[in-house]
């Protein structure tokens, strides 16, 4: 995969890892692992209208989102943080929950194919 | 001097930035890095008092406010470094007004400014450790010195018990004669055990009279008794976590000792006056020139007393069975006296060694000390003649003096002299010698008749 196409820039994780290749290998294969059980933690919740609980795990995935260097999520886990308090504008918190599921579910496919990770 | 590693403990419930963090502090030989993934797992460790935690503001089981809390109640000591993902800048200040380290932001600095921040906290901890260990192996050094001088065997065995009994939390007796230094061997066994940063606490049974000692050890609540004009603190209290030292246990009455056989079995005590229930956790050191065995045998010391407080006996030999030592606790003496006097330091001359080395020492290093004191201050030259070694005659001549005496009078003599350095205990006099009691008794009527006739 081209590098201007991947959806994420380990650039930071890089220096964090101290460009430790086996490490950072294993904290890829975490983040994986890490988000996918969180997007699906966030669809149960959204079956259960639990919003202080999505607020919980997106305020967690925040600083991962980070370190990989996904853009363009800032605004919506902003909004998403700050949602569980006052009332809920429900169609407008899934819709941006859906937002960054499909930014994250194809970010770990590019992840997967380029550190040769089995599903 | 060997380094000793800093313990870090991070606690953090999101694997990935757990992982960096470990993996980003055990780079350095210096740190000793555990990790956490919750704050009920962090806080069964707590207690190892790290010297650092670097902590996630939102944990899945608690709040960083609550956790803070926890290690401020228990490892106060130990330095809080927050690492959040959000910049609240009112959580911030109250952190830091509870006396946090650092709050540092989960973004692409967060290595470097906690590498920052740790640096910062290294250098202090670092010399603070060091002081602490030479500080402690001064200590032990020291108070071995000071007690314990000499190279005789039984003094091997005595240093030997001493080190087992410091390793763990057992009641300690120490036997031996009067002035074979009890005391200071239970300081510093004290000084060399787990309890050492806690009191040490003397109390001498035979110097207190029975009436007072169980508000002496007890303490008592206002209005207990007259002249109890305030709530005072026994001494098993004010030794708690510490170490209680009952010197002259063997004086302590049959009353008192079902007291104190009660409080040392529940762990608790109430107040003379009182009736609340104190726990209790002190390290027991006991000591007397007793035979307590004998004084269990005759009704004067209660036998289950007795076992409980035997434990570990540490037996300190009788100067005269450690003369090998006798010189070597001599000079010590004279170049203590003379440092702590400002004078001139002196030393012992061959004669004056060869009249130490035969003397007995009925009052063993206690006699040994204030003869050597006296010497140097009798003493103009630096040589201390034998002249100015000044013995008690009479205990003197009952070993050396054998061409003054008939037989009969030596025999005399020598019982009158067990009397007095087992204070008058007449069977045990009796027992020392291998002869029986009633010549003991004859002898010391004798003695009475004749003074009684003067």
């Amino acid at each position: 995969m081209s590098k201007q196409n991947a959806l994420y820039d380990l650039e930071c994780l890089r220096q964090q890892t101290g460009n430790d290749e086996v490490f950072l290998h294993s904290i890829v294969v975490l983040f994986i692992k890490q988000t996918s059980e969180n997007l699906a933690k966030i669809n149960q919740d959204i079956q259960i209208k639990n919003w202080p609980g999505i607020s919980f795990i997106i305020h967690k995935m925040k600083s991962n989102i980070k370190l990989f260097g996904i853009p363009g999520l800032g605004p919506a886990i902003d909004y998403l943080e700050e949602a569980s308090s006052g009332e809920v504008d429900e169609g407008k918190v899934i819709a941006q929950l859906k937002n960054i599921e499909s930014v994250l579910n194809e970010c770990i496919e590019q992840l997967k194919q380029a550190f040769q990770i089995d599903s | 001097m060997k380094k000793i590693p800093i313990k870090i403990f991070v606690v953090e419930d999101d694997p990935i930035y757990r992982s960096l963090l470990v993996h980003f502090l055990s780079l350095n030989p210096d740190y000793q890095v555990k990790s956490y993934e919750n704050a009920a797992s962090f806080y069964k460790d707590l207690t190892e008092q790290p010297e650092i935690i670097t902590l996630d503001y939102n944990l899945p089981d608690a709040t960083g406010e609550l956790v803070l809390d926890k290690i401020l109640q228990v490892s106060p000591q130990s330095k809080v470094i927050f690492i959040s993902v959000k910049e609240d800048i009112k959580t911030a200040i109250n952190l830091f007004k509870k006396g946090v380290h650092d709050y540092i932001i989960k973004d692409e600095d967060v290595q470097q400014r906690l590498w920052v921040s740790i640096q910062n906290l290294k250098e202090n901890i670092l010399l603070k450790k060091e002081v602490a260990s030479l500080k402690n192996e001064v200590e032990k050094k020291l108070n071995l010195q000071h007690t314990l001088i000499g190279q005789s065997e039984g003094l091997k065995k005595v240093l030997d018990l001493m080190q087992k009994a410091a390793q763990v939390n057992i009641t300690t007796s120490i036997t031996g004669e009067t002035g074979t230094g009890k005391d200071l061997v239970a300081k510093s066994l004290h000084n060399l055990s787990a309890q050492k940063d806690h009191p040490f606490i003397a109390i001498n049974v035979a110097a207190i009279p029975h009436d007072l000692l169980e508000s002496e050890l007890f303490g008592h609540e206002k209005g207990a008794f007259t002249g109890a004009a305030s709530r005072r603190l026994g001494k098993m209290e004010e030794a708690q976590n510490g170490t209680l030292f009952l010197d002259e246990i063997g004086d302590m009455n049959l009353n008192m000792q079902a007291k104190l056989l009660r409080a040392l079995q529940e762990k608790e005590l109430t107040r003379v006056g009182g009736n609340e229930v104190i726990k209790i956790n002190v390290r027991i050191i006991v000591a007397t020139h007793r035979n307590l065995l004998m004084e269990v045998k005759k009704g004067k010391f209660r036998e289950d007393l007795y076992y409980r407080l035997l434990g570990l006996n540490i037996y300190l030999p009788p100067l005269r069975e450690r003369s090998s030592d006798i010189i070597l606790l001599a000079n010590f003496f004279i170049e203590t006296f003379c440092k702590e006097n400002g004078i001139h330091k002196k030393h012992l001359g061959v004669e004056a060694k060869k009249k130490l080395l035969k003397y007995h020492f009925p009052g063993n290093i206690r006699e040994l000390k204030s003869i050597i004191e006296l010497a140097c201050v009798l003493t103009e030259k630096d040589e201390i003649e034998p002249a100015f070694i000044q013995l008690q005659e009479d205990a003197h001549s009952v070993y050396t003096g054998l061409g003054h005496y008939t037989l009969k009078e030596y025999n005399e003599k020598l019982v009158e002299h067990y009397l007095q350095v087992y204070d008058h205990d007449v069977m045990t006099v009796a027992h020392k010698l291998g002869i029986g009691k009633t010549t003991v008794y004859r002898i010391i009527q004798r003695k009475r008749k004749e003074i009684l006739s003067k």
